[in-house]
């Protein structure tokens, strides 16, 4: 009578668990977890930065775990973090600290400090490498790598705009506030900004990328210029928890999106500058979901009223996180039979119903 | 000796300005009337003038600059309307102050059928009978002469003078103390609206309901009201007897008016 | 830490690694006292911080951080989906509390302290000091007249259910009667409009003056909500288009032979169907003739 009715349930179960951990162990060629850390470092990203945990060994333990299945890794992660204390919070960042291994802007040909252009994809061409079917040696770079350079060298074009009155000034901390949690408290609506760039933050890749490109085909994103896109490390820092002074426990490679969005100069009074800041940031190298987040953020300022879905806080905020979205949608897998027998019987009374009224003329 | 009559409605001094970028657009200005139980009163002026911003401030659709409107059964009339907090404004609307809008569409729940559209007053009023709901409201869709085999229809699909007749059933419903009209027969075609027209003055004199009407047609404050104002800019310029103003205009801008209606 | 290996190697093994039922102290602190709150306002909808949980969002983690915020080592819980103790996701979560809290695992209704289900109401009264923790899907019962959040809970505020109405009204007028089937919408206490959870009509009346609380989770919506013991629950109804339940007139259960339970039909291969009790535990006592009072 079906895979509920009896009472094998538990057996079932378990047979498909030991049926998963055939197919992720046994094989001569398993996956070891150095391999996804070192080579699987884009996928890594995207399942460390959804999950909300930034820990390499953990993030390739989930990836091997759920056959490369990225939302699924990242869902393991979630579950793993929230077991774990909050131990207190770090310091804010304002990114200026960033090591930069990478920096563009689109919206200017040069800026202080100079674009470099790092690891990237964007310009080379997308034919697939036999070489790498076998075992074989890097490519010898052209010019030699140097180290990092410090910190503070590379000022944030943002700054630039922001000096000349034509972007809205750097949100200033009145004081040292505990942030809004998403992982602690529930959304209220309207959102506050902390809490919707967490949301943002934690979003799936795709679904950024689905609701940012129809924004940006016309249902309510904001096109915009992106004045700096970055990537490169960025210093943690905490309260030290003898002395007080601040002081650095790690480093976080992140990538950073400032797009400038709006720019028709406003007559509204009180209000000097034109452009709005739309501001993307995840953890890694994942820069699809930065500039997508940034279209996203840009999109949601819009504080008047609207009917595009992309200005409607709860369309996109309730709508981009894959944990809860996969869940529901799959949770149609499990049975519904009593609900299915209440619906069969509505449906044949009205049936009834409207048959009787048929035949009453 | 006869008590005097305590007005309905009393307005004083309601302003709205519109401020867009630097630009501040006066819709009206130091506004001031009273309406009387069972009276009919006419806003009459041009396209702009402001009339029907009186109306949107008085259904709370839009926000007065300042002003005050107080109405006999809202706190004893000591308290303006605009003083009202989210709740009390939909008790306004629920139970006090109904709107007929220009558009219909604005005034109706496309997705709601005519009869639901018309019980929606009842419900709110804690009516939880189908068969008392669907007498009231066939009453109130006969009364404005929409066929009742269309009651449960969706108004989406019917006619402009149809919709228009279905606002006006929706307004009266759950008998308001108050009903705003605004512009009810502009959309409509000519051969329609003397219909709504004779519709509104046949409900005014058999249940005495008290109105506003805001026209830009002469014809329409002739034939429906008692007294009227004429605004110009946002001001009033003139007011009085329908018959009086109408016959023997005073202001320059008013006998402009009634000569080109007449002319 | 206690891997999937170990567990399918000895469904006995230690669970190490983790808090005591799973989430750590705060967090049942938190949710224990959106519980408190939601008791002291029933059918009110609380918000809190839902946590991941190491199972699917919809797949019951609004019940199942309700349970691991009451349960204790000595409980006895059950765990019912469809009203079935031994269906997949049931017994998932059944082992998952189990597993991490030494609670006791039961099939029978009267000898559980902590229910928690997926649809149904247990047939078999439940006494006073039950829990039933219902997994709830979507807990904003007007969400199908208003879409936003924020305004659905302004509209709960003020006790704005005119829209609801309306809604009912006009699926009178189309089809007849309220087409809601499973989920039928609630006054709880002479205030909040509530949503049931998908619980069939069948069940709708044992939420009127029960004696036992009913805790509703909704974890991927951040909700949590309560029926107290003893509170008036009746669902929304036109004075002449009164509620009604689902029949099973002359049908009865092809394993217990009850008439007296709610029964979901499957279709068998010759084309005719079986009727079973949904209520596995029901069915049982039925099948051994332990008598019981299903009369709420």
């Amino acid at each position: 009578m079906g895979y509920s009715s009896v009472r094998g349930g538990l057996d079932a179960i378990e047979h498909a668990e030991r049926l998963i951990d055939l197919t992720v162990v046994d094989s001569p060629h398993q996956v070891e977890l150095p391999q996804v850390r070192d080579h699987l470092q884009l996928l890594l990203d995207q399942v460390m930065g959804e999950g909300g945990v930034y820990d390499p060994d953990l993030g390739a333990l989930a990836v091997k775990q759920a056959e490369g299945d990225p939302i699924e890794a990242s869902f393991l992660l979630r579950a793993y973090r929230t077991t774990l204390p909050r131990l207190g919070y770090s310091f804010p960042s304002t990114g200026r600290a960033l090591r930069v291994m990478r920096r563009i802007s689109s919206a200017f040909r040069d800026i202080p400090g100079g674009q470099v252009l790092g690891t990237t994809r964007d310009y080379t061409q997308r034919l697939l490498d036999f070489s790498l079917t076998s075992r074989r040696e890097p490519s010898t770079l052209i010019a030699p790598l140097v180290d990092a350079p410090a910190a503070g060298e590379f000022p944030l074009v943002i700054d630039g705009l922001r000096d000349e009155g034509l972007a809205a000034p750097a949100p200033v901390r009145q004081h040292d506030e505990e942030p809004f949690d998403i992982t602690r408290e529930p959304m209220r609506f309207p959102a506050t900004r902390a809490g919707r760039l967490q949301v943002l933050a934690r979003g799936e890749t795709g679904a950024m990328l689905s609701l940012a490109y129809a924004g940006l085909r016309g249902y309510g994103g904001a096109h915009g210029y992106v004045a700096e896109l970055r990537s490169g490390d960025l210093p943690v820092m905490i309260s030290h928890p003898v002395t007080g002074n601040p002081v650095r426990i790690g480093w976080v490679p992140v990538t950073e999106c400032y797009q400038v969005v709006g720019g028709q100069a406003s007559l509204q009074e009180g209000e000097r500058h034109d452009y709005d800041l739309g501001y993307g940031i995840v953890t890694g190298r994942n820069e699809r979901k930065a500039i997508s987040m940034s279209i996203l953020d840009g999109s949601l300022r819009k504080r008047e009223k609207s009917t595009q879905p992309l200005e409607d806080e709860e369309y996109v905020m309730y709508h981009i996180d894959a944990i809860e979205a996969m869940g529901f949608v799959e949770h149609l897998k499990l049975p519904h039979y009593v609900g299915f027998t209440a619906s069969l019987q509505r449906t044949s009374r009205v049936r009834e119903l409207a048959q009787a009224a048929r035949s009453r003329g | 000796m006869v008590e005097p009559l305590e007005p309905l409605l009393r307005v004083r001094n309601l302003t709205k300005v519109y401020t867009s970028g630097n630009r501040r657009v006066l819709a009206c200005e130091d506004v001031s009337f009273d309406v009387y139980p069972g009276e009919v009163l006419g806003i009459v002026g041009e396209s702009g003038s402001g009339k029907s911003t009186v109306l949107q401030c008085l259904y709370q659709d839009v926000a007065p600059t300042s002003g005050q409107a107080f109405l006999a059964s809202y706190h004893n009339g000591e308290h303006s309307i605009f003083e009202a907090d989210r709740r009390e404004r939909r008790e306004l609307r629920a139970h006090q102050i109904s709107m007929v809008y220009q558009n219909p569409r604005m005034g109706l729940n496309l997705m709601v059928t005519a009869g639901g559209n018309v019980a929606g007053r009842l419900l709110a009023a804690d009516w939880r009978r189908v068969s008392d709901i669907r007498d009231k409201a066939s009453d109130y869709l006969q009364r404005t002469e929409v066929p009742l085999d269309r009651m449960d229809d969706f108004p989406a699909f019917f006619s402009g003078g149809m919709q228009q007749r279905v606002q006006i059933a929706k307004a009266l419903a759950n008998g308001p103390e108050l009903v705003l009209l605004d512009e009810l027969t502009t959309g409509l075609d000519v051969s329609v609206q003397a219909g709504v027209l004779d519709l509104v003055r046949d409900i005014q004199h058999t249940t005495g309901m008290t109105a506003i009407i805001v026209s830009h047609d002469l014809g329409v404050i002739r034939l429906l009201t008692d007294r009227v104002l004429v605004m110009k800019d946002g001001h009033v310029v003139e007011s009085g007897l329908t018959d009086q103003i109408l016959e023997d205009p005073q202001h320059p801008y008013t006998q402009l008016l009634v000569n080109c209606v007449t002319a | 830490m206690a891997n999937v290996s170990t567990l399918l190697a000895d469904r006995r093994a230690e669970f190490t690694g983790y808090s005591f039922a799973f989430l750590d102290d705060m967090a049942k602190r938190e949710i224990r006292r959106s519980i408190l709150k939601a008791i002291a306002i029933p059918g009110h909808q609380v918000p809190f911080g839902s946590r991941e949980m190491p199972i699917a969002r919809g797949w019951g983690t609004g019940g199942l951080q309700i349970t691991l915020a009451l349960v204790g080592p000595t409980d006895a819980i059950k765990v019912i989906d469809q009203g079935d103790d031994a269906s997949v996701n049931a017994a998932n979560l059944r082992r998952l509390i189990a597993k991490t809290t030494g609670a006791t695992e039961v099939y029978a209704t009267h000898e559980a302290t902590l229910i928690q289900t997926r649809h149904r109401i247990p047939e078999e009264r439940l006494g006073a000091g039950q829990i039933l923790i219902l997994q709830v899907p979507v807990p904003e019962p007007l969400r199908f007249v208003e879409r936003s959040v924020a305004a659905a809970r302004a509209m709960h505020a003020e006790r704005d259910y005119a829209q609801m109405w309306l809604a009912l009204y006009e699926d009178i007028v189309r089809r007849g009667e309220v087409s809601a089937g499973a989920g039928y919408p609630v006054m709880v206490n002479h205030r909040f409009i509530m949503a049931p959870s998908p619980i069939p009509r069948w069940d709708i009346p044992k939420l009127h003056h029960a004696q036992s609380l009913f805790l509703f989770g909704a974890g991927r919506e951040k909700r949590i909500y309560a029926v107290p013991p003893f509170t008036d629950v009746r669902p929304l109804e036109f004075e002449d288009f009164p509620f009604d339940t689902e029949h099973f007139d002359g049908k009865s259960c092809i394993r217990c032979g009850a008439t007296d339970s709610y029964l979901t039909e499957s279709p068998r291969e010759d084309g005719s169907k079986v009727a079973v009790c949904s209520d596995s535990s029901y069915c049982d006592d039925t099948l051994s003739g332990r008598k019981v009072v299903n009369r709420w």
